[in-house]
């Protein structure tokens, strides 16, 4: 599996949406379920999922679906 | 005029900005804004239903409803549609503000919608605030509060944190929960400066317009402090910022330390507060000079009130307690039932120095994301869903669940029902819940299970 599906399902998994849930377009405070909490988790399950810690920066820019993918690119490609 | 708006020497300072719209109000032109807008509304006393939003336009208009002697009641502006229906058909507000086409109302005074058949209803002449327990409005019971409750407990928290006109705050809470709401009063009572904002202290956004707005505190419930450990607070913070405020719960003493340390650097420190709606917001203050030696402690009594301990739990007397709980119209007639004495429910010691240690709830009333929760009528919430027992772990609602857990729709639903993000909420699949010899589900024996 490329590592971008596992990361739809982190992010399906960590704010609680359904398993087939469109999260491609996904912006924080966008939906319910990514607010500050589930942001929170969102950043906690990146990080034990992909074995990666994420510094200050990285957490307060993770404002959308595609700036995750480039944050996680910088750690897994780079 | 309220909240001392025309207070002598306030006149040209900054009151309020909204920097999403670039607009500045300078204590004049607020104080000017609300007079005029108070005459439009002037008239017999009328109940006020107003969307709390960060915006100027919504908080010049809930404080001049107050001005006018209006009854104001403050809720989230993302309140879902069916609960503002109830709350609506419950209360029956005379005006609404920030929720368009309802039925029923048309076009009133000051921006205000009016209800064509007015109610009539009694309000009671001292009533000026009502606000939610839960901080998100999931129960329809009110805390019933007078313009004196709400003018002493913003000038008592002024006093507590020296607050002066070289402050500056950003609405970092929502304003229709009593924390949050204390941040905007409690500043402009001290004229100082309220920086009106929705954006989330996790985001980039926000910590542009804490160095661009030269923030000075940064208030949060002890979830965002939790949030904020893992990031470097002395880094992202501009030097301006030299005061952090906690309320809203127990944070660890641990985590007070780590940020009373960050902003003590900067000449500051951590303020932590303990209050209730109940009690408009605010009861105690630990003032940061009492930190490392009193870690753990929520301060002294705010000026004007006392604590005092009855048989364990914690009674707290002063101008800024309730007038009593309201559950629809015909209890905003009532007056005073509380004769400024609030049993807070919660348990505690003092010690020979007049500070306040709390030790926990007597009731099964919890916390969950900075949100009051009672556990009991979660699981009464819950039985359609079938047999539940509703734990507390940490930050998180647990549901125990006899058979299979809900579907994620479901589940949705539920949190939205209680005003609880989803994802704040873990759910547990077990064979039975434990019940005790009355019925009711054996705590003790669900903790276990987990």
């Amino acid at each position: 599996m490329h590592w971008h599906d596992k990361l739809r399902q982190v992010f399906r998994d960590a704010l609680d949406l359904g398993a087939d849930a469109e999260v491609d377009g996904l912006a924080y405070r966008a939906v319910p379920a990514w607010d500050s909490v589930g942001h929170m988790r969102l950043v906690a399950a990146l990080e034990s999922e992909f074995d990666v810690m994420l510094d200050t920066d990285e957490v307060i820019d993770l404002s959308c679906f595609d700036k995750a993918c480039e944050i996680l690119s910088r750690h897994l490609d780079g | 005029m309220i909240l001392g708006l025309t207070a002598p020497g306030r006149d040209g300072g900054l009151a309020l900005s909204e920097p999403s719209s670039g607009r500045a109000l300078t204590y004049g032109a607020l104080a000017a804004a609300v007079a005029e807008r108070a005459a439009e509304l002037a008239g017999d006393k009328q109940l006020a239903m107003v969307a709390a939003s960060c915006g100027m336009d919504a908080v010049v208009c809930w404080l001049a409803a107050m001005q006018a002697g209006h009854a104001v009641m403050l809720l989230p502006p993302d309140l879902a549609a069916a609960r503002l229906s109830t709350l609506i058909e419950l209360y029956r507000p005379d005006l609404l503000l920030g929720w368009p086409e309802q039925s029923g109302y048309g076009p009133g005074p000051a921006g205000f919608a009016r209800r064509f058949q007015p109610d009539g209803g009694l309000l009671h002449p001292d009533l000026c605030l009502l606000l939610s327990t839960s901080g998100s409005a999931g129960s329809p019971r009110m805390v019933r509060l007078s313009r004196r409750a709400v003018e002493a407990n913003a000038g008592a928290i002024a006093v507590a944190l020296a607050l002066g006109g070289e402050d500056r705050v950003a609405t970092t809470l929502p304003l229709s929960y009593s924390y949050g709401l204390s941040l905007l009063h409690s500043h402009l009572a001290a004229g100082a400066a309220v920086v009106l904002s929705d954006l989330s202290v996790l985001s980039r956004p926000f910590w542009d317009l804490a160095a661009s707005c030269r923030l000075t505190s940064l208030a949060g419930v002890p979830f965002l402090w939790q949030s904020l450990r893992r990031l470097d607070l002395a880094a992202l913070a501009p030097p301006s910022l030299r005061f952090g405020t906690q309320a809203g719960g127990r944070l660890d003493p641990r985590l007070t330390l780590h940020f009373h340390d960050i902003f003590a650097r900067r000449g500051g420190g951590m303020i932590t507060m303990y209050g209730q709606t109940e009690a408009t917001a605010r009861m105690t203050v630990l003032s940061p000079d009492q930190l490392p030696a009193r870690a753990g402690s929520v301060g002294r009594a705010i000026p004007g009130g006392a604590i005092a301990i009855d048989g364990g739990a914690v009674v707290y007397q002063g101008a800024n307690v309730m007038m009593g709980y309201a559950c629809d119209r015909a209890d905003l007639a009532l007056a005073d039932q509380m004769n400024g004495v609030l049993p807070t429910g919660d348990l505690g010691h003092v010690d020979e120095d007049g500070y306040l240690w709390l030790e926990g709830r007597a009731g099964r009333v919890v916390k969950v994301v900075g949100l009051r929760l009672d556990l009991d009528e979660v699981q009464a919430r819950a039985a359609m869903l079938g047999p539940t027992a509703a734990l507390v772990r940490g930050d998180d609602l647990i549901m125990l669940i006899a058979g299979a857990v809900p579907m994620a729709e479901t589940r949705a639903a539920f949190a939205a029902d209680l005003g609880v993000p989803a994802a704040a909420i873990r759910w547990r699949s077990v064979t039975a819940i434990p019940l005790g010899g009355n019925g009711k589900v054996d705590v003790a024996a669900a903790e276990a299970l987990l």
